[in-house]
């Protein structure tokens, strides 16, 4: 039902830009005879400038937290300075800033490619990330000194508030999926949807960082479930992959390398959907409150102030759904990770082909 | 008073057990999807390469690979539906 409405609100909202966008167009011819009275505002602009990772962290326009600059190179060695530097000019001590990516600066101020500038800056989704893990380790010591100081009491407070979460993900997402050796699995798992879910929240809050909406992070997520689905796999789990039973030796040229990708699309169908669903939910948003710039643009201030009411409630509710597809994506990442471990690890080997479903009432 | 937890109620167990089994199977629903995409996407990309390392004129191994891809995420496709 849900998704329902949302593909009905996607569709209006794409319809409704898409017939502002003749009317921009329409409007543009007028602008250059008139002469440019006022900055374009464009809206694709906007929106991948909040999503995307930046040097310095911009909360709203005018108010940035920079960030330090950590380039290496081969001639110049190691170099750190403050992202500030790049605020007014684009270029600072021989380097130059385009499109988000730092370059050698050439004779004439151009980007000069050929020189490779290795950037490990702490860019604005680092800093979220080490944010990010304060939160949790402060989060979850708290919790543990709870469980020390209210030995065989009841929980209190933070304790009492994640200790049902934590339960849940192991009763009802590792115990059914991995099976009797569950515990070694738990940390990755907890850490893993705790992280997630944090970093989905933050996101979420005004001029928080897009880190799980970063392929770069969910994939070093998603390369993690793979690195301990494959080092963890049994000898069922190997021998499914390359001599499955019941295939004529014709067929295994073309099995096994389908098998192996298909080891390989595991991980990679983790690390789109985060990605996919983080980033198409900034977006929607984004694109509302985008709407009020273009209603402004094109029918003066009137017309800003009109559509402003519906597109505020309208980004409410995105935010509702976005707060559900917070915690529903850490769910699901961590569900498929242990349902990937589980099939890897079971022992006995059923002619399930791999999948390694089981109905929760097996264990 | 009796303490009760509701998770040894068997008809309570069943329920959720029901739930558990619809959320996972979704969750599976929702990756097949990606896999798809990914495993036609990799053919794709693989034959193209090869046909601009072996500058063929006519894309063969695109054409091949990309319905060699096509097949092999119906198979995958097929066997990662969750079982009833």
């Amino acid at each position: 039902m849900i998704r329902s409405l949302f593909h009905k609100i996607f569709l209006s909202i794409a319809l409704f830009l898409s017939t502002f966008a003749v009317v921009t167009a329409q409007h543009d011819e007028h602008g250059h005879a008139e002469g440019e009275a006022k900055k374009e505002f464009n809206v694709g602009e906007m929106i991948m400038h909040h999503i995307k990772d930046d040097h310095g962290w911009e909360f709203a326009h005018g108010l940035t937290l920079p960030l330090p600059v950590i380039l290496y190179t081969q001639d110049r060695g190691l170099e750190v300075f403050s992202s500030s530097r790049f605020a007014h000019e684009s270029t600072y001590n021989g380097y130059v800033k385009e499109h988000n990516h730092i370059y050698r600066a050439g004779a004439g101020g151009e980007p000069d490619k050929s020189v490779k500038v290795y950037d490990f800056s702490i860019t604005k989704n680092v800093a979220s990330l080490l944010l990010s893990a304060v939160i949790l380790l402060l989060v979850f010591f708290s919790v543990r000194n709870g469980y020390e100081k209210n030995k065989g009491k009841a929980p209190k407070g933070l304790q009492s508030f994640l200790e049902p979460i934590i339960l849940f993900v192991r009763d009802e997402v590792a115990k059914p999926n991995i099976g009797p050796k569950y515990e070694r699995y738990l940390p990755f798992l907890l850490t893993l949807f705790f992280f997630i879910l944090v970093n989905n929240l933050l996101g979420l809050l005004p001029g928080g960082a897009n880190l799980t909406g970063n392929i770069a992070v969910t994939m070093t997520l998603a390369v993690i479930t793979f690195l301990i689905v494959n080092l963890s796999g049994n000898k069922h789990y190997w021998a499914h992959l390359f001599k499955p039973t019941g295939v004529p030796v014709a067929l295994l040229p073309i099995m096994i390398p389908v098998e192996i990708v298909g080891v390989f699309m595991k991980p990679f169908s983790l690390m789109v959907r985060l990605f996919a669903n983080i980033t198409a939910g900034h977006i929607i948003i984004l694109s509302l409150l985008g709407l009020i710039f273009i209603a402004n643009n094109l029918g003066g201030e009137g017309m800003g102030w009109g559509v402003s009411w519906l597109v505020v409630i309208f980004s409410l509710f995105m935010n509702l759904i976005e707060l559900l597809v917070a915690f529903l994506q850490a769910f699901i990442f961590t569900l498929l990770s242990s349902m990937y471990i589980g099939s890897a690890i079971e022992d006995h080997h059923e002619p399930d082909h791999g999948v390694g479903y089981e109905g929760p009432a097996a264990h | 008073m009796e303490d009760k937890n509701p998770k040894d109620d068997p008809e309570f167990r069943n329920k959720l057990d029901e739930g558990v089994r619809k959320t996972n199977a979704f969750a599976q629903y929702s990756s097949l999807g990606f896999q798809m995409l990914g495993t036609i996407g990799l053919g794709v990309w693989g034959g193209v390469k090869l046909d601009e390392w072996q500058g063929n004129e006519k894309p063969l191994w695109t054409i091949v690979l990309s319905l060699v891809a096509i097949g092999a995420s119906l198979y995958l496709f097929i066997r990662g539906l969750p079982k009833p």
